[in-house]
């Protein structure tokens, strides 16, 4: 099982951010972490002890932004509530800004991996963006973190920003990969409704850069660091061998998981099936009841098998179908075998021993293929 | 009751000019209801008729008024259809009055719909006096009105009466008027039987219920009477008059009355209004002059969005059908849509009556093919066809010539709208006839025009043109010999059938262009590139491209919300059924529609 631990509180909200996150004062990050840890002790009370936590990622928001003390105190309770594995990845999404001894103070305690919000190496991105840092603070974050005993190190890159060409996106990811970190995800912005891009953008269909120079923008991202031995291994996600993000690749693989905090999602056993739900997303209600949800739905088989192939599409190693069969008692061409047929002609899909898989072409049309898989 | 307290009349007017208001302050007023129980607009009962202001089916109403001279009179009042489309259904009307309220907006005057009726009112020998409405209104000018009625109509409007159907002013001075100005009916009661149907209705406990006027005879329960153009008999089990919304039973109806019977009759279609009821035993000697089957003007396919629906469409066709003679379908099938009906209608208007309430009523989700009119196609092997489909067609080697409905036109519009309103006309193949001043601001306009190009959107373009300040009337003169060609649509190399239609050859390049341009922005990208193609006989006219998606993919996960990723998709996955498979492209259903909307690029 893994844990996710939303923390929604941030310095300065981003312009395209549409997270469930804002800056916060010191008495409700207080109240807040307060109320994580009552949700963290119920939870564990409903969930069997002898399930091995694998994975802990402390999300947001920047969870950086709450005190060593606060952090330790969630950390502490997860500790105290649930059984985690020995060489278990415990991450924590951290700002470039965040300080030379709370890096320290992360790793004594127990955290074992840092995603580092890098986003650009240049002043004018990032102040488009709206963040706060620089890329020397990036760089300063980065060194302090190996100093702190930081091995396994994210960084994430935006692509298709407003404005960016290929020769500055290059530059950026030259710059990134000049402190070799072992894992790197590159995201394509998106203007989401509600966010100060959305109002400056307006209501856009798909890229602000056009959908041409965003497809070749992460084509050349992808040729750029597999050169540099990075694994393609999920649509926007490469590692150097061994260093895959196992908490994300919990999700694409349909492992169990608690989120804990305002917003957070969970996918539990319920039964023979699963369920997925969600916690509320009002803080106000969050701090009074902490079990407070405002989805629950319990899945059908079928759900699970829709869930299993389009999250697994998203993988480069693609839907592992020995395993599909095992779980579910049939193969997935004796459900699917139209539809393959059909996206392997487009040359969408390859369907290999023992596995489906998106091709180059299959990328680009992702959803399209997903949506396919949906009766 | 003698004949001389019976007033049997209608109200004419313009669209809008306040008809329905007027009918039911008459209604207020000779106490019927009260006015708490007055709904607005008692006569107009469908809920479409009330939500676009018009009148579709003609209804009829009985009240009983106390006249300043002491006397009780029985008011008939019988309501007419506004709309073109139902010319007929308002002769007919027309035809069981013997006088007519002529309502006149006081501020702005006389309308093309004004002259239309009131022509026909006079056609039929119809008393007709004027009324001016909405007297309230602050730019109301009653006395260029009143002038305006007797230079361009040529009747009498000096004292007609100044009212607001809406405030309730004058109403007495109507009701009044109807007594002194319209006749009492004529005829004679000991003559066999002879009676005009105006209306029926379907009703699912009495069956049919037909609505009709006596001229001579009399009829009650245990006549049998027929239909002497359908050649229907049946015996009356029951005959009434109207209360508004209600039928009340009576035992006899006789000459000069209006009213309703039942006879067990099971299809509108046996009773089709103009029809004349005799008794069987004792029939008259020749019908009342006037009547003919309608026919239908324009037809269009019509096909359930969902396959599996083709029955519920068929069903409530049929029941449909029940109430409305003037609705014709038969079923058809499209390579691109599937099973569904051709159907056939009295109008554009009559067409969206019947769109909405299929989707309404009986919620159906439809996918409607362009309106087409009845082309005359000569066959080089002398055979003639009525061609009411596009796909039908002949090859163009075995045609011989083709014809189109035309028909003649008034238009009235205000002087500073003459040019424009002219440009379309000419834009839409018009022939100019003449045009007239009838008053120093206001032009009439004449024009043949082939129907074909007004039963789109020539009444918006009309509108749009003159900011709302044109009249429209016009009724069928006849088929003319016309250079015709069937202009197909390609989507991706293959041929659409149901997006073909008939266009006159020299409009044919651009209407080709326009409809490629629009089915462009109607049809999504998908991962290949489409081309759309227009073409005559084969030969490529215009062309489109819908350029290939280069994208569909999300790159961000939200931190473990499948949930919402999967919304996402489902939404995708729920658009996509919303479209038509044609070859290996999705054709969203509005596209079927586009060739109506070319004009509002």
């Amino acid at each position: 099982m893994e844990i996710y631990v939303h923390i929604p509180f941030c310095e300065r909200k981003c312009n395209y951010c549409d997270f469930l996150s804002g800056p916060a004062d010191e008495n409700t990050k207080q109240i807040y972490t307060d109320a994580l840890i009552t949700e963290i002790k119920k939870r564990a009370q409903s969930l069997s002890r002898g399930n091995k936590v694998t994975s802990i990622y402390f999300g947001g928001g920047t969870p950086s932004v709450m005190t060593p003390a606060q952090l330790g105190a969630i950390y502490t309770a997860i500790g105290h509530e649930f059984v985690i594995d020995r060489d278990a990845e415990i991450t924590i999404e951290v700002n470039p800004k965040s300080g030379r001894d709370k890096l320290h103070y992360l790793r004594e305690i127990g955290f074992n991996r840092l995603s580092i919000g890098m986003q650009s190496s240049h002043k004018s991105e990032l102040e488009l963006l709206g963040r706060i840092h620089t890329y020397d603070d990036f760089a300063e974050c980065f060194i302090d973190a190996r100093d702190a005993g930081f091995k396994n190190i994210s960084v994430d890159i935006m692509t298709a920003i407003p404005g960016q060409t290929e020769q500055m996106l290059s530059a950026t990811i030259n710059k990134v990969l000049d402190f070799s970190p072992e894992h790197i995800s590159t995201y394509s912005l998106i203007i989401e409704k509600g966010t100060p891009f959305y109002e400056r953008f307006g209501d856009i269909e798909g890229p602000v850069v056009g959908e041409e120079t965003e497809r070749k923008l992460y084509w050349m991202t992808v040729d750029m660091l597999k050169d540099k031995g990075y694994k393609h291994y999920e649509i926007s996600n490469f590692a150097k061998p061994g260093f895959e993000s196992r908490h994300n690749t919990g999700y694409w693989k349909r492992v169990h998981y608690l989120g804990v905090g305002l917003g957070a999602s969970s996918c539990l056993p319920e039964k023979e099936f699963d369920a997925r739900m969600r916690n509320t997303t009002d803080l106000a209600t969050y701090v009074k009841d902490p079990l407070a949800q405002e989805e629950y739905n319990v899945l059908t088989k079928n759900e699970m098998i829709e869930e299993t192939i389009y999250l697994g599409l998203r993988m480069m190693d693609g839907v592992d179908t020995d395993a599909f069969e095992s779980k579910f008692g049939c193969t997935v061409r004796s459900l699917y075998g139209d539809t393959i047929d059909d996206l392997v002609a487009q040359g969408l899909v390859y369907e290999g021993a023992g596995s489906l898989s998106l091709s180059d072409l299959g990328i680009d049309y992702g959803n399209h293929v997903f949506a396919q898989f949906l009766k | 009751m003698d004949r001389q307290h019976i007033r049997n009349f209608c109200i004419i007017a313009h669209i809008d000019h306040g008809k329905s208001t007027l009918a039911d302050r008459i209604i207020e007023k000779t106490g019927l209801l009260t006015q708490r129980e007055m709904q607005e607009q008692v006569l107009d009962n469908m809920d479409l008729e009330r939500e676009r202001g018009i009148t579709i089916k003609s209804q009829a109403v009985r009240t009983i008024y106390k006249a300043k001279n002491g006397e009780e009179y029985t008011f008939n009042l019988i309501d007419t259809p506004g709309h073109v489309d139902f010319n007929y259904e308002v002769s007919r009307s027309l035809a069981a009055c013997d006088g007519a309220i002529l309502v006149v907006d006081a501020a702005q005057g006389i309308e093309a719909q004004t002259l239309a009726n009131v022509y026909l009112a006079l056609d039929h020998d119809l008393d007709v006096f004027p009324v001016i409405n909405k007297i309230d209104l602050p730019s109301a000018d009653p006395d260029r009105v009143i002038n305006e009625i007797e230079d361009v109509i040529g009747i009498e409007a000096m004292d007609a009466p100044r009212i607001s159907a809406k405030m309730g002013i004058g109403i007495d001075d109507v009701l009044e008027a109807v007594v002194n100005k319209i006749p009492a009916p004529s005829g004679d009661e000991d003559k066999p039987l002879k009676a005009l149907i105006f209306d029926s209705i379907y009703d699912s406990y009495k069956g049919v219920i037909v609505f009709f006027r006596i001229t001579d005879g009399r009829v009650r329960r245990g006549t049998k009477v027929r239909m002497m153009a359908t050649g229907a008999v049946a015996e009356v089990v029951e005959v009434g008059t109207f209360g508004a919304g209600q039928f009340i039973p009576c035992d006899e109806l006789s000459a000069g009355m209006v009213g309703y019977l039942t006879a067990s009759i099971k299809n509108v279609r046996d009773t089709m209004v103009g029809d004349t009821i005799t008794d069987d035993e004792n029939p008259c000697a020749e019908a009342l002059p006037g009547y003919k089957r309608v026919q239908s003007m324009v037809f269009c396919g019509m096909y359930p969005a969902d396959g599996a629906k083709y029955p519920d469409l068929r069903d409530a066709l049929e029941k449909l059908q029940l109430n409305d003679a003037s609705l014709n379908y038969e079923p058809e099938t499209s390579i691109a849509l599937g099973f569904g009906f051709r159907c056939g209608f009295l109008g554009l208007l009559h067409l969206e009556i019947i769109q909405e309430r299929l989707e309404r009523e009986y919620n159906l989700d439809l996918v409607t093919t362009a309106p087409s009119v009845v082309y005359k196609v000569y066959k080089t092997n002398g055979e003639m066809i009525d061609l009411t489909n596009p796909t039908n067609l002949p090859d163009p080697s075995e045609i011989e010539h083709m014809e189109e409905p035309i028909v003649s036109a008034e238009i009235m519009v205000t002087k500073d709208y003459v040019g424009p309103i002219m440009e379309l006309c000419q834009g839409r193949r018009g022939r100019y006839l003449s045009m007239e001043y009838i008053e120093e601001t206001r032009a009439l306009l004449k024009y043949e025009l082939p129907l074909n190009e007004i039963i789109y959107d020539f009444f918006d373009a009309l509108k749009s043109r003159s900011k709302g300040y044109a009249s429209f009337d016009y009724e069928l003169k006849g088929y003319e010999p016309s250079k015709l060609v069937k202009l197909d649509i390609l989507v991706n190399r293959e041929e659409v059938d149901a997006l073909s239609f008939i266009v006159h050859a020299e409009s044919a390049y651009e209407r080709g262009r326009k409809m490629c341009e629009k089915l462009k922005d109607e049809i999504p990208r998908h991962l290949f590139e489409i081309p759309i193609q227009a073409a005559v006989g084969g030969k490529v006219i215009a062309r489109e491209t819908v350029k290939a998606m280069r994208k569909d993919v999300l790159a961000k996960c939200y931190g473990g919300d499948i949930t919402r990723k999967k919304k996402l998709l489902e939404k995708q996955k729920e658009g996509k059924k919303r479209m038509r498979q044609i070859g290996n492209v999705e054709i969203p259903q509005k596209a079927f529609m586009s060739v109506l909307k070319l004009d509002d690029m």
